[in-house]
């Protein structure tokens, strides 16, 4: 395989003026993450502590292999939404425990006591979709209040999938081990219930259906916390506890045991066995290589330079359809296809795209997207030359494809676009966004844009004169909307991502994500629906 | 000429003698006891012979007739100054590596030897030598011979039992705990008082005598440095005579100190010196010394090949005023023990060893040895020779610095410290120079805690995914925390990988296990590291000396954690007594038991007040370190 060339001159001005640009939005996303860490404040982590308890991101980190990985998912989910502190009450990543690679979930017990409000169900689900998907067994770390009583409505019906997801996971052989630190009351004392392996914590965990205030209002018992759910007493009488922690690190040391005790193996290939080197070129020049404004395009190869190992890639098709790139590597030793935009999608290139994921199904090949299209071509000529029915083969090809597929946000990520190249409703295994990227339908411009001609048609087709301030104020209202909405901060809010990752860690983000994949078989497929040729 | 010569010892003399009788074409027998089984002495020579016991003199004799030897060489301890061995030896027709057993009956008993000195006009110090032990007899002795005094078991040799007494009260029990020792150590409690010398010099001549009645002198040697009465430090000559006059005048005691005992062979007549430079006779060891090497270096002979010719009936050709020592030569003793635990015996395994290069190293081990709590915890002799004191002393600390033996505790540090210190450079030393001075805190700890680290982070086998950092985060809420226990102080360590650097306690480290010998480069400082690991134990050798700690696991099940209260063996021994039962009330400082390990007491006390609630010790049973003992309540 070739070492790509590079043309990236870090001493000049644009590459300096861009690193100072992505430079300021990683400051942001450190504050975010920042906030994340912090849960629910000083107050609550030192009330937390004062109880003799291990602040949740502790537990996590104690339960981890100090000399393993944590992918930390989604850790700004719900920022900025109605008020809510990034991270959704719940901890949950990627790691390693006693050497196999697992998915970790820890109520973040001083943010409202560890209650669950609707983006918390959604980040549990997706994290749950995870393990499934890739078949790696879940440790849950349950210290919780239970359902967000007042907005109970927004989560009492689809919160009820996590119980069934418990147990669908159990079916498929994927074990979880569930660790009770404090409370899990009510639907939360299913959570134990359901997991293939349960901890309690002594004198800490209390898991009941119902806590004495409920069941004096329900039959006017009298009832004792501890015999009516605490860890001794699940253990000895009701035997809902396979396990009795002496201690917050008991339960952690009980729980790193069960992992070790099951011997997991994994499913997929692996990487390669040998030597791997990292990059030719510092993926640090990938700070300088994307430009400060959006619309200024960057090329796809040097992003994959500083990607594969050894900058190596062997390029599929590099004549034909230039404009989406193409072609074999490794990544840390995984064996991946490559599919990179190199500008606008036209036909050429949404065939040979749907042509490589194709070849990447029969050869079982995992494939990566490294996204950054403003859409597909448009204009007569294009359309009498069949981009849609094009476009569509892409769909199909990426909709049906059963490799497994990470999509990486490098930029823009518009239009059907986004869907050609894996988006989230494409189902890739994992997705994460670069602090640059921009979501949306379209471009603020070509939106605002639209709208002008519309208005203008119309007012025309009425005879009227256009309020030219009127119009100028909506265009600017909706152009400052649609600005915010497709920032990379508010889409990974909104769970359309598993995460903002600094682009210099991309090839490590990349690598994880393989690794986690193989946990599951790795298989491609030779069915598709139907092409339009 | 013998043309077979069998060792009677072990360790490091043992290697040492062989070496001479090696070069001098004579076929080498060893003897080695079970425990000893494939330690280096056994291997050095032709042939050995498993014996159950150094002491065993039947079992040794026999051997040496079995394997076709012509003599025996006793080496040091053991059986070196039994004179009913050298008898037993002779009697079985074999050459005896020493003198006579009646030098060595004479000079074997202090209080017999005090006697035939002052005959001889010998300068001996006041003191009480007479066959009367009772106690009201030694007590009175000890109001005439006057305060401050040492007692000294007859028998006795090694500075075992020796205890110096300041007052009259103290005589008593100083007195029953060494005739104590003593009985145990030597099978006789008789004791020698002997007026003590403060800030005494120990100084000591190395004569030559042979079977034709000439006897030299091979000069003196000062040996002032010491601990528990036993010399770490020895130089030759010595720098404590003001005048020649009075350095003749020790030769001319020495001399007739052989003389009187028509000494046979190589022997060492000692004598303490006070600070005017007036020597005093305090014994004469029948048989080679450790630190025989010094004069060695400095006369440019080989004494084992001196004893050997002297004991085949060789004259010696030597003529004394020709007989002048070149240069200054220094030894400094590496001991498995720990300097701040009263120098107690340590043991275990010497998992890493890498003498230094370019000075004489006399050592009985090897990397993998095993130091046994039964036998002599001396690791090696290291021996500097240099133009002048100056040279010497730089030399052989520069030899202890690059040094390197890890897997049991040393003095090594010990021994560097006084070899820097000002007054020992200036010569004012003395047998109390190390209860006069106190050595400083070890720095070491602060950069071993950092190589500790970095070593079991380095070793740490890469994961699943070895391209990747380990410990990789994307939303990082700490750095990896180590703990490691040294002393009785836990100390936190933070790690941070950077992939081309490590960062550990703030510090920016690079360390290349691939590289040896293995450096570290602590904030752009690079130096020589030395880490070895025996389970939890991780023994570090920095630049600043070396520190033993030991990691805390990050997880202890319940039920292995030691129950609270309970009291461990400090180190591995054996049970010499247990003072209490189960119930026992006992208070802070209480002697509970008593462990022994190589002859030395060591007692293990009640830590608070409290009540005995389980004894797990039993007397006679040996313990390994860390065994739990006795179990106390509040």
């Amino acid at each position: 395989m070739n070492r790509l060339p590079t043309n990236v001159d870090p001493n000049s001005a644009v590459f300096r003026d861009n690193a100072e640009a992505m430079q300021a939005a990683l400051e942001q996303l450190d504050r975010d993450l920042e906030r994340a860490r912090a849960g629910g404040g000083e107050k609550y982590r030192k009330r937390h502590l004062d109880r003799g308890k291990l602040l949740p991101r502790e537990r996590v980190e104690r339960l981890l292999d100090d000399d393993g990985w944590f992918l930390e998912l989604c850790p700004l989910a719900a920022m900025e939404l109605d008020g809510r502190a990034p991270g959704a009450g719940v901890i949950g990543g990627v790691g390693v425990v006693e050497g196999v690679e697992v998915m970790i979930t820890a109520s973040e017990a001083t943010l409202q006591g560890g209650a669950i409000h609707e983006y918390g169900v959604k980040k549990s689900q997706r994290l749950s979709e995870i393990a499934l998907q890739n078949r790696l067994p879940v440790l849950s770390l349950i210290e919780s209040a239970g359902a967000d009583l007042p907005n109970q409505a927004d989560i009492f019906v689809p919160g009820g999938r996590g119980f069934r997801d418990l147990t669908e996971r159990s079916k498929a052989h994927i074990p979880t081990i569930c660790m009770v630190f404090g409370s899990s009351t009510a639907g939360g004392a299913y959570l134990p219930g359901m997991s293939d392996y349960t901890v309690m914590v002594k004198d800490a965990a209390q898991v009941f259906l119902a806590g004495p205030p409920l069941v004096k209002m329900a039959t006017g018992e009298i009832a004792d916390e501890e015999a009516l759910g605490g860890a001794e007493m699940h253990a000895r009488i009701s035997g809902l506890a396979d396990y009795l922690a002496e201690d917050e690190m008991d339960a952690l040391r009980i729980g790193r045991e069960i992992v070790r005790s099951i011997g997991w193996e994994k499913q997929g290939l692996g990487p390669e066995a040998g030597t791997i080197d990292p990059p030719a070129y510092d993926p640090a020049e990938l700070h300088g290589l994307v430009s400060r404004d959006p619309k200024v395009p960057f090329p796809a190869r040097e992003v994959i330079a500083r990607v594969t190992d050894g900058s190596r890639f062997h390029e599929f098709k590099p004549l034909y359809g230039p404009t989406l790139v193409t072609g074999y590597a490794r990544i840390h030793g995984f064996k991946v296809g490559i599919i990179a935009n190199d500008g606008v999608l036209f036909g050429p290139s949404a065939e040979k795209g749907a042509q490589f994921i194709a070849l990447c199904n029969q050869r079982h090949i995992p494939i990566v997207f490294l996204q950054n299209i403003t859409g597909f071509m448009v204009g007569t000529a294009v359309e009498q030359a069949g981009i849609t029915r094009a476009g569509a083969k892409m769909i199909n090809a990426v909709s049906n494809s059963t490799v497994p597929h990470v999509t990486i946000m490098t930029g823009m990520s518009y239009g059907a676009g986004n869907y050609a190249m894996c988006g989230r409703a494409y189902g890739p295994r994992f997705l994460f966004a670069w602090p640059n990227h921009r979501i949306a339908v379209m471009g603020s411009e070509q939106l605002t844009g639209v709208l002008d001609i519309i208005k203008r048609s119309s007012a025309a087709k009425r005879g009227v004169a256009v309020n030219e301030e009127e119009l100028a104020m909506m265009k600017m209202v909706l152009g400052t909307k649609v600005e915010r909405e497709s920032h990379a901060r508010y889409a990974t809010a909104r769970l359309w991502d598993d995460g903002i990752i600094d682009p210099a860690s991309t090839r490590d983000v990349i690598g994880i994500a393989l690794s986690a994949a193989h946990s599951a078989p790795v298989q491609g497929t030779n069915s598709w629906g139907v092409f339009r040729h | 000429m013998i043309d077979a010569l069998l060792i009677a010892n072990r360790g490091e003399i043992a290697i040492r003698v062989a070496k001479t009788a090696q070069r001098m074409g004579i076929r080498t027998v060893g003897v080695y006891t079970p425990a000893d089984r494939g330690q280096l002495h056994a291997r050095v020579v032709d042939v050995a012979v498993e014996i159950d016991d150094y002491l065993n003199a039947t079992a040794i004799v026999a051997a040496a007739v079995r394997t076709d030897s012509r003599g025996v060489h006793p080496g040091v301890g053991f059986l070196a100054e039994r004179a009913d061995f050298a008898q037993a030896v002779m009697d079985a027709g074999l050459v005896w590596v020493g003198p006579s057993p009646q030098a060595i009956e004479s000079m074997g008993s202090k209080a017999e030897a005090r006697r035939r000195m002052m005959e001889a006009g010998v300068r001996v110090l006041p003191g009480y030598d007479h066959p009367d032990q009772t106690a009201q007899a030694l007590l009175r002795a000890a109001q005439e011979v006057g305060f401050p005094l040492i007692i000294k078991p007859s028998a006795g040799g090694g500075g075992k039992g020796m205890a110096v007494v300041d007052t009259l009260s103290d005589f008593e029990p100083a007195l029953a705990s060494a005739r104590r020792v003593a009985a145990a150590a030597f099978g006789d409690d008789a004791m020698v008082l002997e007026r003590f010398v403060p800030h005494a010099r120990h100084i000591e001549v190395q004569v030559l005598g042979d079977r034709h009645g000439a006897c030299v002198h091979l000069h003196e040697r000062e040996c002032s440095i010491q601990r528990r009465h036993q010399k770490i430090i020895e130089e030759a000559p010595s720098c404590a005579f003001p005048s020649q006059a009075q350095r003749d005048r020790l030769f001319e005691d020495a001399i007739k100190a052989a003389e009187a005992v028509s000494y046979e062979g190589a022997g060492t007549v000692e004598f303490v010196v006070d600070g005017e430079g007036n020597a005093h006779f305090l014994e004469m060891n029948t048989r080679l010394q450790v630190e025989h090497p010094v004069t060695e270096a400095v006369m440019g002979l080989d004494l084992v090949e001196w004893q050997i010719r002297i004991a085949c009936g060789e004259a010696l050709p030597f003529d004394q005023d020709k007989l002048q020592p070149c240069g200054w030569a220094m030894e400094a003793r590496l001991y498995a023990e720990q300097p701040d635990a009263g120098h107690a015996p340590s043991s275990g395994t010497l998992g890493w060893w890498v003498p230094p290069s370019g000075v004489r190293v006399d050592s009985g081990v090897e990397q993998g040895s095993i130091v046994s709590s039964s036998y002599d915890p001396m690791l090696a002799k290291v021996v500097a020779h240099g133009e002048t004191r100056a040279e010497a002393t730089r030399r052989l600390r520069h030899a202890l610095d690059s040094l390197e033996a890890l897997g049991v505790h040393t003095n090594r540090d010990e021994l560097r410290w006084i070899l820097a210190h000002p007054e020992y450079a200036s010569g004012s030393i003395h047998t109390g120079f190390l209860n006069e001075h106190d050595r400083p805190p070890s720095q070491a700890v602060s950069v071993a805690l950092v190589a500790a680290a970095a070593d079991d982070w380095l070793r740490r086998p890469a994961g699943p995914m070895p391209g990747l950092v380990k410990n990789w985060r994307n939303n990082r809420s700490r750095a990896v925390e180590m703990q490691f226990v040294h002393g009785s102080e836990t100390h936190a360590v933070s790690l941070l990988d950077e992939g081309s650097h490590l960062v550990i306690n703030g510090h920016r480290v690079r360390m290349d296990l691939q590289i040896e010998p293995l450096r570290i480069e602590i904030d752009g400082r690079l130096f020589p590291v030395a880490v070895h690991r025996t389970g939890n134990n991780c023994w570090v050798k920095t630049d600043a000396g070396d520190a033993l700690l030991s990691a805390v696991p990050r997880f202890v099940a319940p039920d292995s954690k030691a129950p609270p209260g309970a009291l461990t063996a400090p180190l591995g021994g054996a049970i010499v007594r247990v003072n209490v039962e189960v119930g026992d009330r006992v208070e802070a400082g209480q002697e509970l038991v008593v462990l022994e390990a190589m002859k030395m007491e060591q007692s293990v006390t009640a830590p608070a007040d409290g009540v005995v609630a389980a004894v797990h010790a039993q007397a006679g049973h040996r313990v390994d370190m860390g065994t739990v003992l006795i179990v106390m309540e509040q």
